[in-house]
């Protein structure tokens, strides 16, 4: 069994918090969600759908139906996956109503509590990707690679046991066995060595479709 | 003095990976929601994530304009209202006019009213829904602003603000009177609870 | 993955120990507490006279303050300059209001206002836990140096505040009540403040003893406990204590022997609970009743059984709904 084929399941987050947070009254905390969530779902959706024009409307409709429902999401379940169903659910009803067949067979859509991205992996490339969009993602991904690389040896371990394994801030700690304060600096020492040399590549792709 | 604080990248940070509590959260959930800069360090740490965790994910950064429209189509959205206490027998006939009180021209009891002659004061809001002006949510009671009320003695008819319902009720402030003179136990209270409270402290009695 | 991870650790370490303790207690904690306390004793302390303006959503209330001190005791006057004449005097827990249009006047202790030390020294009572104070800096209030600070909830069931305190005293100068987003809901602050007054405490002394020519009221009010009064409190919310239970309370319509007052609160902010036997005449589930709110004071409503529940407090309204929903009646 290869490693694409085992689910990574997503590290612990704020997602709960945040929901919690919308649903007393702060919409930017719903924002911070959108924005986290935003291109996954139109991933989602674009799978889903021919017609490319439609996904950012569907995604948009999604996102409203979903601060609608906020107040039902449990949060002991994945705010994702919970997000997910609805991205679903709101494809099909944009399907049905414009009369169009949906590209993808029902049973290919059942959704999992694994990151979107390693179900992606297993289905073939989408068509509606361009070259240029693919050749970019690809470039992205090389620089993180590089700059992770690079890193002092602390700091790439930290990142990777957090964002790869999953592992809590706490567990880290043991890991190291060093305090929570260290690990917590350490990732985000991580994160900002690899964002100074990757945004400008992410802002300069900015505003390109599909 | 500004009425947000500074977030740090670093904060971002902890905020993503649901490692803050309480206020530090609260306080953080606050700034990043409003802070841009740490808005983009929300979306790019994430990036970085998804870029670790798959080879063939979609990486880009969200689309600015994509969350405004969105903002736009939410500042429509109506309020929701407190979730429902356990449901209520209804009386079989609502009285339409006040209760014991009813001689006193000052009271009027509401039942399914859109809109209500009210007094200066010891005013109760309901809202139903608020028509665009919530933006970034919270109550818009704190967002109206406080009408002309050179004289309160003028039983000045104020009419509702977009679908705000205003009541008067007695037996209603009769239990906020209560609940200021003897409900007050807060840290708080001295000396400005009570001069609060003091202050406030209408009819009822 | 993460699991046989741990496994490996396991074995090799014998046992899981862990480096650091888990998130450790803020170091403001203490300093809540301590903050507190100053403000609580500088009333004891100075003179002064000045104008208070209260803005509460739609509404905005002023009134006229003399406090004076002579050592040991403390005693205070508020004219109210809107609506109804009226005047209170407070000594202590001792508080007399007049009203000179009606002739009529009302002579209460308020057990409250002595609380405040005995408060957070309940096991339970833990402001620390459920707020976190930030310093802001400095500013002017009616001309008065003060310097500020924020109490921010450490969540979404209550609200935040904040304080400006003269720089000297740590009198409160002006207090704001702040929702979720920091926004305003209400405001009561000096206007106008200037420390010594010109009146003497003897003299305010024997403008509160003088309720000659008046109709006087005393209400009795007769403690109680939630058990007591045939009450179980369920999970409820977090921070929120039961502090007091009073039955008769003086509501001045009709029907008023037989409602209870409790009252709970988590040290800042505090909730009343009414329970009254249930009328079907007076208490209609209205919609709007939903959703009351005054200021930071919200309003909810529940039925149970043959009572209804009237929660009143400076909280979220899901609050309140959390505190109605945690009473249930003994069997």
């Amino acid at each position: 069994m290869s490693s694409a084929d085992e689910p990574l399941l997503p590290p612990p987050d704020s997602d709960a918090m945040l929901v919690e947070r919308a649903v007393a009254g702060d919409q930017r905390a719903f924002e911070l969600l959108v924005i986290k969530y935003q291109r996954r779902v139109e991933r989602l959706i674009s799978r889903m759908v021919r017609d490319t024009d439609l996904v950012p409307d569907i995604a948009q409709e999604t996102f409203i139906r979903a601060f609608r429902a906020l107040h039902q999401f449990r949060g002991d379940a994945q705010f994702y996956t919970w997000l997910y169903r609805i991205a679903v659910n709101t494809a099909k009803k944009f399907l049905l109503q414009l009369k169009h067949d949906p590209t993808v067979s029902e049973s290919a859509l059942t959704p999992r509590d694994e990151d979107d991205e390693t179900f992606i992996a297993r289905t073939e490339p989408s068509t509606e990707e361009s070259p240029e969009s693919l050749l970019a993602a690809k470039e992205i991904s090389q620089v993180i690679d590089t700059v992770l690389a690079e890193l002092p040896e602390d700091l790439r371990q930290a990142l990777v046991l957090r964002e790869m394994e999953g592992l809590s801030y706490e567990e880290i700690a043991v890991v190291f066995g060093c305090p929570i304060g260290t690990v917590r600096s350490r990732i985000f020492r991580a994160r900002e060595a690899i964002s100074v040399r990757v945004r400008p590549l992410l802002e300069r792709q900015g505003g390109k479709r599909w | 003095m500004s009425d947000h604080f500074p977030l740090h990248s670093e904060r971002v940070s902890a905020l993503m990976d649901g490692e803050l509590r309480g206020a530090e959260f609260a306080q953080a959930a606050l700034a990043a929601g409003e802070s841009p800069d740490a808005r983009s360090d929300w979306d790019t740490y994430h990036l970085i994530g998804v870029a670790l965790r798959s080879r063939t994910a979609d990486l880009r950064l969200h689309d600015p304009d994509f969350v405004a429209r969105l903002r736009d189509r939410l500042a429509r959205e109506p309020m929701r209202a407190a979730p429902r206490s356990t449901p209520v027998v209804q009386p079989q006939n609502p009285p339409a006019t006040a209760v014991p009180a009813a001689n006193d021209a000052r009271w009027l009891r509401v039942v399914g009213l859109a809109s209500v002659v009210a007094l200066a004061f010891g005013l109760w809001q309901g809202w139903q829904s608020l028509g665009g002006g919530a933006q970034g949510g919270g109550p818009a009671l704190a967002q109206l602003t406080a009408p002309d009320l050179a004289d309160s003695s003028a039983g000045a008819s104020v009419s509702s603000k977009g679908a705000t319902v205003m009541l008067r009720d007695p037996r209603l402030d009769a239990l906020l009177a209560a609940h200021r003179q003897r409900g007050s136990v807060s840290a708080l209270q001295m000396p400005a609870g009570f001069l609060r409270n003091a202050t406030f402290d209408e009819a009822g009695r | 993955m993460k699991r046989f991870f741990f496994w490996l650790l396991g074995m090799m370490v014998g046992s899981v120990v862990l480096a650091a303790p888990p998130s450790a207690i803020p170091p403001s904690h203490g300093a809540v507490h301590l903050w507190l306390m100053q403000l609580h004793d500088v009333t004891r302390q100075r003179t002064y006279e000045g104008t208070y303006v209260v803005s509460a959503g739609n509404t905005m209330s002023t009134s006229r303050i003399w406090h004076v001190c002579n050592g040991r005791e403390q005693i205070e006057r508020v004219d109210a300059l809107n609506g109804e004449r009226r005047t209170t005097f407070r000594r202590d827990d001792s508080v007399v209001t007049f009203w000179p249009d009606s002739r009529t006047a009302l002579r209460e202790t308020r057990e409250s206002l002595g609380l405040f030390p005995n408060l957070w020294q309940r096991p339970g009572a833990d402001i620390g836990r459920f707020y976190q104070m930030q310093r802001l800096g400095h500013e002017r209030v009616a001309g008065i140096e003060s310097d500020v600070v924020q109490l921010v909830p450490a969540d979404t069931r209550r609200f935040g505040y904040r304080v400006w305190t003269e720089r000297q005293s740590g009198l409160v100068l002006k207090l704001q009540t702040l929702d979720i987003n920091a926004q305003v809901l209400e405001q009561a602050a000096f206007s106008e403040l200037k420390f010594n007054a010109p009146i003497g405490f003897q003299q305010l002394k024997g403008l509160m003893e003088n309720t000659q020519g008046y109709q006087v009221h005393s209400p009795k009010v007769v403690k109680t406990t939630v058990d007591q009064e045939g009450w179980m409190l369920g999970a409820g919310v977090p921070g929120f204590q039961p502090v007091r239970c009073y039955r008769g309370v003086e509501a001045g319509v009709a029907d008023v022997d037989r409602s209870v007052q409790c009252i709970f609160s988590d040290g800042l902010a505090s909730v009343s609970i009414f329970v009254e036997p249930f009328d079907a005449r007076r208490h209609v589930q209205v919609d709007a009743h939903e959703n009351l709110s005054m200021g930071a004071t919200h309003l909810r409503v529940r039925r149970v059984q043959d009572w209804w529940l009237t929660a009143v407090g400076e909280v979220p309204g899901g609050t309140l709904t959390g505190l109605l929903q945690a009473l249930e009646r003994k069997k």
